[in-house]
């Protein structure tokens, strides 16, 4: 816009001056806009989207969904971006000739589940960044949206299996009491010396294992909040590095942790029809 | 994104670039002004020295805006504008620290580019110009482009042919409210009027006046050439005015054919169209002409842009209105002077006799040629003639005219400018304010003849031209005036520095009159001619295309040179995609291959033959009976089948 007005200025200088110099200034100027605008539309036109390879949506939050764009021609297309319809635009990226790079695309959805994705546009200002070109995907593909984390972040009681807790690994060091921790491995004397409830911390293998059960969110009402609640300790789970089963009506992810076990169950916990739970 | 100006070497030279060429333009104050808040943000930048507030940017570009309106009454028109167009510029680069700032100054510098062509056309400013322009468009190329300069000069390469066409192209609109340049600029101070200093003042000045072609008329020295602007006929002593309201008639000229010449003078506000003695008739494309008299003409409109006109030129050509009692005309003489007269007029009798006396007066006695004379005051003329006795050419012509007068002899003086600098090059005399003059013609033999009292006090300035002989020191200047064979003859070897310049000034010339030449009548002429040759055209319209389609496959430096197993794989992963058979991203091509092979097995052999070609040309480095060509003729046979 700013340029439009800018050519403008410089057009009714060189007419109302009859300078030709200006007239010289002003077409090239306006050429190497044009040359801009086609080489803004090769940038775009050789880069495809591949497939959704996956994301970590949570409802109500900004996520990434992970994509692969692959430059079919063999030069190297500069400054690319991408979207989903009504979001953010990724950062911008470039594509040696031949590449396919994945990319994460910003994705906020309002509801769990299968989601379908909205529009994917793939765009770009280079080189001059006056003008922009752009490629529309129509269906680009679904995606997994876990339910949204909410709830108390306390392990239920019984959660724990406590069979599991015992001391075997050596003693590392000490840490504050965290919810779900045995009552047992409290250190009271070091607790009364540091006026708070610290627990002694083991070498891994003494970890507690956590259950969680759809059975235990039953006082929570309807099935959304029960399953945002075991979202939550789900993630807490995770992020505490506990190992933790989940039973899911007829569905059981047993004991485990790590990334990939997060992800199953709150893939699970996203999937969860109604039906299937009671 | 956080942005440093000077950070970014070719950006900020750009920008300080295009500011510069405008500020030599505007009023100093400014130019000092800009220049400071420039070498403040460098120190911003580099010394961390304190920042400059935006609020305070703002309340300075208010206060700008009043002290512009102060000093020039107004905001419109071309000096206030541009004045104030700097000063805001310098204090946008005070502002600049993000990517919108940089878009902004950008295009800021965009219109200062082309504001300096208002001032000039000349060919010298084509060279900072082009760098800036090239550097604010490399400015707007993202950084992490690996070879921007290539890249962009590729993109400029593609641009030439569009350009050209909108250039001969696009209908010249010729505006009736058509922007003047203001009368301040361009202006030579050549007035209607001789007064002690006028002239001296003129030619103190570095500017071009004119360019003339005049290889048709044999004419070859400076000395002989004298290019009439204002005929003044009422003198006041030393000061001369024209007679008001008094055109002459047009005299009777033999109806031969005339030799033309042609001029191209530099933008005055005036009228004045200088022309060389013996020209009948002057033709002007853009304007009307007139006459005031033999060889002096005047366009009707001011000269407010570079303007070519042609004057026809007769051979023996002489001037034979009759002079009128009022070519008699002097004031009164009081002094010396009337002493002189009296005296004169006693013992010359005849015409020839006093012109003799006349002559002998200014060459006989200590008279110094001197572009800086001094003041005279009431009492010049006796001053002038018999105590100082040092002057410009305006006091000679001046004081002779009125002594010629005093003596019986109708006489008139006549400014404009003498001689010129020849350009062997580009065969035209480039005439400079340095070379105004002012000389006098007296009736006699019944037509007018010139006469040129500078020719007796300083015969050099002359003969070398007003550019060389004011180039000398002062010292020589006296001690040379008299000896016109101070240098060598006109066939001396030029030196190098002379044959550059030459070849400068010719493409100057050039570049200006291409420039200003250009209009629509020349459009159509370039439109008849492409009309005129269709081959050709056609040919070279082709070529431009082509050159374009190679130039646009190319137009990043980054293009890989794919092997040929390379290529064979991306055809076939091409295809893979279409059929929803995706090459992951660190998918080893084999497997890959593999893949396409177990999904597809009427393509298993051919896949084969190609995973093989692929693995021994890659990885073993080795030859292989087939060829690539050949393996991708059989994969689009094999493609073909399933289909």
């Amino acid at each position: 816009m700013a340029f439009a007005v800018m050519a403008l200025t410089l057009f009714f200088m060189a007419v109302g001056y009859a300078n030709n110099l200006i007239y010289i200034f002003f077409f090239f100027l306006l050429s190497v806009a044009m040359t801009g605008m086609v080489v803004t539309n090769l940038n775009v036109n050789s880069v495809d989207f591949g497939e959704v390879l996956g994301a970590d949506i949570t409802t109500g939050e900004e996520g990434r969904v992970r994509i692969t764009v692959v430059n079919s021609s063999d030069v190297e297309r500069f400054n690319i971006e991408t979207y989903f319809d009504k979001t953010k635009v990724s950062k911008s990226f470039s594509l040696q000739g031949t590449e396919r790079s994945v990319v994460e695309v910003p994705f906020v959805a309002d509801k769990r589940g299968l989601v379908p994705l909205p529009r994917l546009i793939l765009q770009s200002r280079f080189p001059f960044e006056l003008l922009r070109a752009w490629r529309v995907f129509k269906t680009p593909g679904n995606v997994i949206v876990y339910p949204k984390r909410s709830g108390s972040k306390i392990f239920p009681r019984g959660s724990t299996d406590e069979s599991h807790a015992n001391s075997v690994g050596l003693f590392r060091d000490h840490r504050i009491y965290q919810s779900g921790d045995s009552v047992r491995r409290i250190d009271w004397k070091a607790s009364a010396r540091r006026q708070d409830l610290m627990v002694k911390n083991f070498e891994e293998p003494e970890k507690p294992s956590l259950s969680l059960d759809w059975q235990q969110t039953e006082g929570l009402g309807d099935i959304e909040t029960r399953l945002s609640q075991l979202a939550l300790w789900v993630d807490e789970a995770e992020s505490q590095r506990f190992e933790y089963s989940l039973h899911l009506g007829g569905l059981i992810l047993s004991a485990s942790s790590g990334k990939e076990h997060w992800r199953n169950c709150m893939q699970s916990l996203a999937l969860a029809q109604g039906k299937d739970l009671s | 994104m956080n942005r440093q100006f000077f950070a970014q070497k070719y950006f900020s030279l750009a920008v300080l670039c295009s500011m510069a060429m405008v500020a030599f333009e505007v009023t100093p104050w400014m130019a000092f002004f800009a220049f400071g808040l420039l070498v403040w943000k460098w120190g911003v930048e580099k010394y961390q020295w304190p920042v400059l507030a935006r609020r305070w940017t703002g309340l300075l570009s208010v206060l700008l805006l009043v002290q512009v309106l102060v000093q020039y009454r107004t905001i419109i028109g071309q000096e206030p504008s541009y004045t104030l167009l700097v000063g805001l510029s310098a204090l946008r680069v005070m502002d600049y620290g993000n990517d919108r700032d940089h878009k902004f100054v950008v295009l800021l510098s965009f219109i200062l580019l082309s504001v300096k062509a208002l001032f000039s056309i000349d060919i010298y400013w084509i060279v900072p110009s082009a760098f800036s322009f090239w550097g604010l468009w490399y400015a707007l190329l993202p950084e992490q482009v690996s070879a921007r300069g290539k890249t962009l000069l590729r993109i400029f390469a593609l641009s030439i042919p569009l350009a050209v066409i909108l250039f001969f192209g696009f209908p010249r609109v010729v505006m009736p409210w058509a922007l003047s340049r203001g009368s301040t600029y361009g202006q030579i101070g050549f007035s209607d009027e001789l007064n002690p200093g006028r002239v001296a003042e003129i030619a103190a000045t570095t500017q071009l006046a004119f360019r003339a072609k005049i290889h048709q008329l044999p004419l070859r020295e400076s000395r002989e050439l004298y290019w009439r602007g204002s005929v003044l006929s009422t003198s006041q002593g030393l000061s001369w005015r024209p007679v008001r309201n008094r055109l002459n008639a047009e005299p009777e000229v033999p109806q031969e054919h005339g030799l033309t010449y042609e001029v191209a003078i530099e933008p005055t506000s005036q009228n004045f169209l200088f022309t060389l003695e013996g020209t009948r008739n002057v033709f002007m494309e853009s304007g009307r002409v007139f006459s005031l008299g033999p060889s002096v003409f005047r366009s009707l409109r001011p000269l407010v842009s570079t303007t070519v006109y042609h004057g026809e030129w007769i051979k023996d050509f002489v001037d034979t209105n009759e002079a009128t009692v009022r070519d008699l005309e002097v004031p009164e003489l009081t002094g010396r002077v009337l002493a002189w007269v009296e005296e004169t007029r006693r013992t010359h009798h005849s015409l020839e006799d006093r012109l003799q006396a006349l002559q002998d007066f200014y060459s006989k006695n200590k008279f110094v040629y001197t572009i800086a004379p001094g003041v005279y005051g009431a009492n010049g003329l006796e001053e002038f003639l018999f105590d100082r006795r040092r002057g410009f050419c305006e006091h000679f012509a001046g004081s002779y005219a009125t002594l010629a007068r005093a003596l019986g002899i109708p006489a008139r003086v006549v400014i404009g400018y003498q001689g010129g600098r020849y350009n062997p090059l580009g065969e035209f005399w480039k005439v400079a304010q340095k070379d105004a003059h002012a000389w006098v013609e007296v009736f006699h033999h019944g037509h007018w003849n010139r006469v040129d009292p500078t020719s007796w006090v300083a015969p050099l300035r002359l003969e070398i031209g007003a550019e060389e002989f004011f180039g000398l020191s002062e010292a020589d200047q006296l001690a040379f005036a008299k000896s016109s064979d101070w240098r060598g003859k006109k066939d001396q070897q030029f030196l190098l520095w002379d044959r550059l310049t030459f070849f400068m000034e010719d493409m100057n010339y050039r570049w200006s009159y291409f420039l200003m030449d250009f209009d629509r009548t020349s459009q159509d002429s370039i439109w008849a001619a492409l009309g005129k040759y269709k081959v050709f055209t056609v040919i070279g319209a082709l070529f431009v295309v082509l050159l374009c389609l190679l130039l646009a496959r190319g137009i990043f430096a980054t293009r890989k040179n794919l092997s040929d197993e390379q290529r064979l794989l991306l055809m076939i992963e091409m295809w893979g995609r279409q059929n929803s058979l995706s090459r992951a991203a660190a998918e080893p091509p084999l497997q890959y291959l593999q893949r396409l092979e177990d999904a597809f097995p009427k393509l298993q052999q051919v896949l084969k033959a190609i995973s093989r070609y692929y693995d021994l040309k890659m990885y073993a480095v080795a030859g292989s009976d087939q060829s690539a060509v050949e393996l991708q003729k059989q994969w689009k046979k094999a493609l073909r089948e399933i289909e």
